[in-house]
């Protein structure tokens, strides 16, 4: 009886002590986690921890200071640029740390070892595709020396002082605790690993392999019709030219045709990338941002404006800081795990971007022999492939073991079918950390594009405006060139001929500088006109349709006009603008192909509605319903019977969410819409002969999806029914996202607000008036991490209600109510 | 040493022992601290109470101290939520208290099983009255029966 007991007192210890110090399936382990001292709970000491208080920072040089305002943006004085970036690594360890280590292991392949077997893929692609071998070459370029390499070293050492500090007193953020891991020592080549992750989610696209599976089942003629160079719909690029003179863009005609082998490795490596979490892949764009000259502005100053739209999370992508030091003085928004601030302003200039969106993704089918094993055959000889191992270590499993194969092209990522590298302009080594330090300290327009000359990748229309009344618009970056001839929008042959030789001239890519009607303005559309002389990309691949673009100037001009002036005011209401462009322009089709028609009850109220709306998408409005799934029936009726008679195999429907195939077809139907109203396209449809007979069908069948989805009252197919928005927990904790509420916009409206629930926007707002002197911007989100602080979503409601925060400089900071001062010493 | 004071003073010495533990990031000392309050105690009962009471101050007292301190609400809500629980912000209290009990629990049964095997049982003791009298027995493993 005794053994017996002794037997299962020892049984049960074992298997609590089990969990308690290893957890089981989705039970952290118990012990560490809900110690109160140590674990998750440390959470509301950390939350309580921003008080005034000094400080005592390992590497610091000379004293420095931390004023907090009461929501929490970050001003940081010191009396050297080497305290100041140490300071701005302390800060963002204090509040971001989680997100911080989550961004690097994903760069660097290594969520497996705190996940598991479930982030192998994510893992084994990171490590492919290179961003870890790109970083360890971009530090190794930096001179000793070098400001920069000055800058993340220190500020590598002010994120380890806060991991020292956070072990040692134990406020460690909870996500550590509940994972079981501790983060190991941060290094330069972490930071440069998250500039990669930011440059990877924005450019690296598959839209060649798209290409190559419509090509295959539609047919090379179609495909180059549907799918062409130039947008077959009316935008508004801002760089209209006139421009060098170079050979000109051809068509995509005559396109070659994929052979059936070709499309089927093509199609395994497309469904590989697809099933890669959401954000490796780039899949489309949405920022806006703008400028005003003084000569246009009701202050007289410059006006400039921007939002660049990203995955909207808790904590965010930003953080807000104002940065004071001998060398430097300038106020926005950095990304955490780098030291400079991206979007912002100093004392002369300010300073937006939006990703340009031109292609800097290229596939290259190498060509291989069995008699050459290991080699591949490029320009006229069989060289051997380089390679790189690594060991993955992958929780509760052996690590697991991956070797890359390189060719002069970029890595190998695919050898199902055909071996398949990827030139990515992501893996040129370039110093951007370098650029933006440069940006951060530019007095005037000159020296700002001076700095943009060394920006690679991604490349963004970074807008700028300054003290002077000056404005200007760059889309700075590569924009990498292949051999006439070659067919970029396909994967290519990997023998040579095709390789990428180059990029378009600094001084001839998109840019201008003080145009005459005072006004520059991006939102991913196309740059250029027609006749600009460089292949930079395809429609899909992967501009903008501009119809946020298109409807930014037509606000502008239309304030403009008659002599009118632009106020910050203005900047604003357009930031918060609800207008559908596109809309705009089909609606009138809509009503004339349906005037005439006897219609039902619910057909005649929805006509009535289209028929007075003003094109906004509010989430009060019907009309905005009934147009949204309108287009989408339109899309379905159009062009489902051609995706099923050829079996295409890349799929368009995504439960109305964005895609950019559908983008791209809907500027064709824009376009057929208005102008090539009896388009074969249109012939598919049974008895339907024309964009009228489609879109009649198509209105009836909006009409009863609505009817059947939100009940038989018109009036209440309200938008904000259909769709709203949520700010994502970083980790997918649904209890700690904001959301999913009704909310206003689309795609296409300048508020962007894609897919349903939306969780992509404007990441954060800035407006400034150079001649008020006024700053102002917001995020929606809040400077912490830790879900139990007040400054974890305290910028959402703010942020959701279309209102701002003023951008204080440290004196109005230090002195406003609430603020908080942290003594840095040593 | 009566039998009561006995019990306060291993009661009391297992809390300040686990307390430490705890605020020295130590968890596993409420379970360590279990098992020296079986070994102590000379009744399974007693090391029982003793050892969840041990385990319920050390986890529920920095609790305690840290609403007085800095209020738990929006911390407990995180938890819960990061739980999968949202709004049930009693729960990670609970669950804190529980895995301290368990502990506490678990570690005293393991030390009085341990006292049980290890101790052998005399031939010819016969069973004597529950007591202070008992108590003083110098063979305690009498005084588990």
């Amino acid at each position: 009886m005794r053994i017996a007991n002794f037997a299962a007192a020892l049984i049960v210890s074992i298997g609590l002590l089990y969990i308690s110090f290893f957890g089981a399936g989705p039970l952290p382990a118990l012990g560490t986690a809900f110690n109160p001292e140590t674990g998750a709970w440390t959470m509301a000491a950390d939350a309580s921890s921003y008080g005034t208080q000094t400080l005592h920072l390992d590497g610091l040089q000379k004293p420095a200071k931390v004023v907090l305002e009461a929501n929490g943006t970050a001003h940081i004085t010191a009396a050297t640029d080497h305290d100041m970036f140490l300071a701005v690594g302390y800060v963002h360890a204090k509040f971001r740390l989680f997100q911080m280590d989550l961004l690097r292991r994903q760069g660097e392949g290594r969520l497996s070892e705190v996940v598991g077997a479930k982030a192998l893929d994510s893992d084994r692609f990171e490590l492919e595709l290179g961003l870890l071998r790109t970083a360890q070459k971009e530090w190794g370029q930096l001179p000793a020396g070098d400001p920069t390499r000055m800058a993340t070293l220190a500020y590598a050492q002010g994120v380890n002082d806060r991991i020292g500090e956070a072990e040692r007193t134990h406020q460690l953020p909870a996500m550590f605790t509940l994972l079981g891991y501790q983060p190991t020592t941060w290094t330069p080549i972490d930071s440069l690993i998250v500039k990669g992750d930011m440059t990877q989610t924005l450019n690296f696209t598959d839209t060649p392999l798209v290409m190559a599976l419509l090509d295959r089942s539609l047919g090379p003629d179609l495909t180059a019709e549907w799918f062409p160079v130039l947008p077959p719909n009316q935008q508004s690029p801002y760089d209209p030219g006139p421009y060098p003179p170079r050979t000109g863009v051809g068509k995509i005609a005559p396109m070659r045709a994929v052979s059936d082998g070709e499309a089927s490795a093509v199609a395994s490596l497309y469904d590989r990338l697809r099933s890669l979490p959401p954000g490796l892949i780039a899949t489309g764009g949405a920022s806006n941002n703008w400028a005003v000259a003084g000569s246009r502005s009701a202050s007289g100053g410059a006006l400039m404006a921007g939002d660049p739209h990203l995955h909207l999370t808790l904590p965010a992508i930003w953080f807000q800081v104002t940065l004071d030091s001998p060398g430097y003085h300038v106020a926005g928004v950095t990304i955490p795990g780098a030291p400079a601030v991206v979007i912002g302003h100093n004392q002369h200039i300010s300073w937006s971007l939006t990703d340009a969106q031109n292609q800097q993704t290229f596939f290259y089918e190498e060509k291989e022999d069995r008699a050459h094993p290991n080699q591949y055959f490029w320009n006229g000889s069989w060289k051997q492939y380089a390679t790189v191992s690594y060991d993955i270590p992958v929780l509760g499993s052996s690590p697991d073991h991956l070797t890359v194969k390189l060719s002069v092209h970029g890595p190998v990522i695919d050898e199902r079918g055909l071996t398949t590298s990827v030139w990515w302009a992501g893996n040129v080594p370039s110093q951007d950390f370098q650029v933006l330090l440069r940006i951060d300290q530019a007095g005037t327009f000159q020296e700002f594009r001076d700095a943009l000359r060394d920006w690679y990748s991604p490349t963004h229309n970074f807008v700028y405006a300054d003290d002077q009344g000056n404005i200007g618009l760059i889309s700075a970056g590569y924009y990498p060139q292949v051999a006439p001839g070659s067919e970029p929008w396909l994967p290519m042959p990997g023998t040579g001929e095709d390789d990428v030789t180059g990029t378009i001239p600094y001084d001839q890519i998109p840019q201008v500088y003080n145009p005459p009607d005072g006004i520059v303005w991006s939102a991913n559309q196309r740059q250029v006109a027609a006749d600009y002389p460089y292949y930079i990309g395809t429609a899909l691949n992967f501009f903008d349709p501009g119809y946020r673009a298109n409807e930014i100037l037509r606000f502008l001009n239309d304030k403009v006009q008659n002599g009118g002036k632009l106020t910050a005011a203005d900047m604003i209401a357009l930031q918060t603008d609800t207008r559908d462009y596109l809309a705009g322009n089909m609606v009138p089709y809509l009503l004339r192909a349906l005037a005439g028609q006897s219609m039902t009850g619910n057909d005649k109220a929805a006509y009535d509605a289209l028929a007075s709306w003003d094109d906004r998408m509010d989430k009060d409005s019907a009309a905005a319903s009934i147009w949204w799934v309108f287009w989408q029936s339109y899309l379905s009726a159009t062009f489902d019977p051609w995706w099923s008679t050829h079996n295409v195999k890349v799929d368009r429907n995504d439960g109305g969410n964005s895609n950019p195939l559908n983008d791209m077809l809907g500027q064709d139907l824009e376009a057929w819409t208005s102008r090539d109203p009896t388009n074969p396209a249109f012939t598919l449809i049974g008895s339907a002969q024309n964009a009228d007979d489609v879109m009649r069908s198509a209105f009836h069948t909006a009409v009863e999806s609505l009817t059947s989805r939100l009940g038989s009252d018109p009036k209440k197919w309200t938008w904000g029914r259909i769709h709203t928005r949520e700010v994502e927990n970083l980790a997918q904790i649904s209890g700690l996202t904001y959301g999913p509420l009704p909310d206003s916009g689309d795609r296409f409206t300048p508020l962007a607000a894609p897919d349903f629930p939306s969780s992509h926007g404007p990441s954060w707002r800035m407006v400034v008036d150079w001649g008020a002197q006024s700053f102002s911007g917001i995020y929606p989100g809040g400077q912490s991490e830790n879900p139990a602080s007040r400054w974890y979503s305290n910028g959402v409601t703010t942020w959701w209600n279309g209102k701002y925060a003023p951008m204080l400089d440290l004196d109005h900071a230090a002195s406003s109510p609430g603020a908080a001062v942290w003594s840095l010493q040593a | 040493m009566s039998a009561w004071r006995h019990f306060a003073l291993v009661l009391v010495g297992g809390i300040l022992l686990s307390l430490s533990g705890m605020f020295l990031g130590l968890w596993w000392v409420t379970f360590a601290t279990g098992v020296a309050i079986g070994l102590a105690l000379p009744k399974t009962w007693t090391a029982l109470v003793a050892g969840a009471a041990s385990g319920l101050v050390a986890w529920s007292e920095p609790l305690v101290e840290a609403n007085a301190e800095y209020g738990l609400g929006p911390t407990s809500l995180s938890i819960a939520a990061i739980m999968g629980a949202t709004g049930a912000a009693l729960i990670p209290i609970a669950l804190t208290v529980i895995v301290g009990v368990l502990l506490g629990l678990a570690g005293s049964w393991l030390g009085a099983a341990i006292r049980g095997v290890a101790i052998k049982r005399p031939r010819s003791a016969g069973v004597e009255k529950l007591g202070d009298q008992r108590l003083e027995v110098k063979d305690p493993v009498l005084t588990q029966r």
